[in-house]
């Protein structure tokens, strides 16, 4: 087994500091609830102007009810992803305050200092990840705002996101597989292979929260049954992407968490110590691909989003 | 982005479930939803225009028994392979009923068939070859 550092001390603050930062989240959430429409909106009016002039919508339509609308529904969103996440934040910091309390090392497994990264970030991740389906499942459109209509066509995720970029992940993790195996075979150390587990898990969460998304019961609902389809498209491209986005970010996380797990191993001459540099690679890759769609304006390659900075599909 | 929507009327007075099932045909019979095309699930599309789910049950029941639609437990409802001899029909019985209720306004507002012609010829020229 690799030896894991005990950092003592400040370290039985990581708990409570979680518990602290849970609350948070959920009374910054609710408050966001509360506030409703007064709460300000992600982006602002200048931001969902550009946005809808690339999705063929008239930018004054930001001002508008329309605009009002698709504001609303960011609102919630961000107010029931906080709520969740805080829940899912305080309960990880319950369980390492009753960890401590019973004698368990792995609430001092690290100091105060990186908590945030060891235990808050997966906590984050999977409280975020949970927030976004659960919110976009809350969110109601107002029947009586305009006429009724539907797509002819089932929606589906590769309507809003390329297949291709869930291979792309999908390499990552296979690769981070082959070196926990790797490891295992060569070391007898199969603890690495948990982290290759929270990736696959990671994956095979968001990809069904991101397809569920994509097949959610339209949400804007105007007069205009083609400018509401478009602004519909482009918030639920949204969501896909962010989710995406969280992912990649996520899994560029636990690469780097297995480089720290490999460094503490010893290892051996021979094909194991390119292992390092693989999960490496690995995670700079990940963060190549996360960092490049952050500027691809929530369009990924899908059948109805087009690739962003080109123009939309006909 | 530019494909065809749904659009129920609700201040018409056919049922919901023969709107859906009409503009679905059309659709078909028009290529714009080809062979093997998978149609909204019953869920989605009864959530989307605010209907009972049996609306959309009954609608695609019709479609399936016209030869229209094929479902199946693991496709959901996906369009059948239509021949294009059946869809050409469809589409000339559409066209038949649509020029008879042309044709009964423009008699009933004392328009002539010279003047019907060049309104249709205005609004649909004659595409080059």
């Amino acid at each position: 087994m690799i030896a894991l550092p005990l950092g003592l001390g400040s370290a039985l603050w990581n708990g409570p500091l979680l518990l602290l930062f849970g609350m948070l989240e959920i009374a910054w959430g609710a408050l966001a609830m509360v506030a409703g429409v007064r709460w300000p909106a992600f982006g602002g009016d200048r931001s969902l102007r550009n946005k809808l002039a690339v999705w063929r919508v008239s930018p004054e339509e930001a001002g508008t009810d329309l605009g009002r609308q698709i504001h609303a529904y960011y609102r919630s969103l961000s107010a029931v992803m906080l709520v969740v996440t805080g829940f899912v934040v305080t309960l990880a910091g319950a369980a390492l305050v009753m960890l401590a309390d019973a004698g368990h090392p792995l609430p001092v497994w690290y100091a105060a200092g990186v908590t945030i990264v060891f235990y808050g970030y997966p906590a984050n991740v999977v409280g975020t990840s949970l927030g976004y389906s659960l919110a976009v499942r809350l969110a109601r459109r107002s029947d009586d705002a305009g006429p009724r209509y539907a797509d002819m066509r089932r929606r589906r995720l590769a309507d809003y996101r390329a297949p291709v970029l869930r291979w792309l992940a999908v390499a990552a993790v296979a690769l981070q597989t082959a070196v926990g195996i790797a490891f295992g075979v060569f070391l007898s150390t199969w603890s690495v292979l948990v982290i290759s587990a929270v990736m696959a898990l990671t994956v095979a969460v968001v990809e069904l929260q991101m397809s569920a998304a994509a097949r959610v019961p339209r949400m804007v609902v105007t007069a205009d049954p083609v400018v509401a389809r478009r602004c519909d498209d482009l918030v639920r491209s949204g969501v896909i992407a962010r989710l995406q986005q969280l992912m990649l970010v996520s899994l560029m996380f636990a690469c780097f968490l297995q480089m720290w797990v490999l460094g503490l191993a010893r290892t051996p001459d021979g094909p194991l110590r390119y292992a390092g540099a693989l999960t490496q690679l690995s995670g700079y890759y990940l963060a190549f691909l996360g960092l490049g769609l952050a500027g691809l304006d929530e369009r990924l390659g899908g059948r109805i989003t087009g690739w962003g900075g080109r123009p939309m599909p006909e | 982005v530019s494909e065809p929507l749904l659009v129920l009327d609700p201040g018409e007075s056919r049922p919901p479930s023969e709107q859906i099932a009409d503009q679905l045909r059309l659709q078909i019979a028009g290529g714009h939803l080809p062979a093997g095309a998978a149609l909204p699930s019953i869920r989605q599309l009864a959530r989307d225009l605010g209907v009972a789910p049996n609306t959309v049950v009954r609608a695609y029941a019709e479609l399936e028994r016209q030869g229209w639609v094929v479902a199946s437990a693991r496709r959901g409802v996906a369009v059948a392979n239509v021949s294009a001899s059946a869809r050409g029909a469809e589409r000339r019985r559409e066209i038949a009923q649509a020029v008879a209720h042309l044709v009964a306004t423009a008699k009933r507002l004392g328009v002539g068939a010279a003047d019907l012609r060049a309104e249709l010829e205005r609004q649909m020229p004659p595409s080059r070859a």
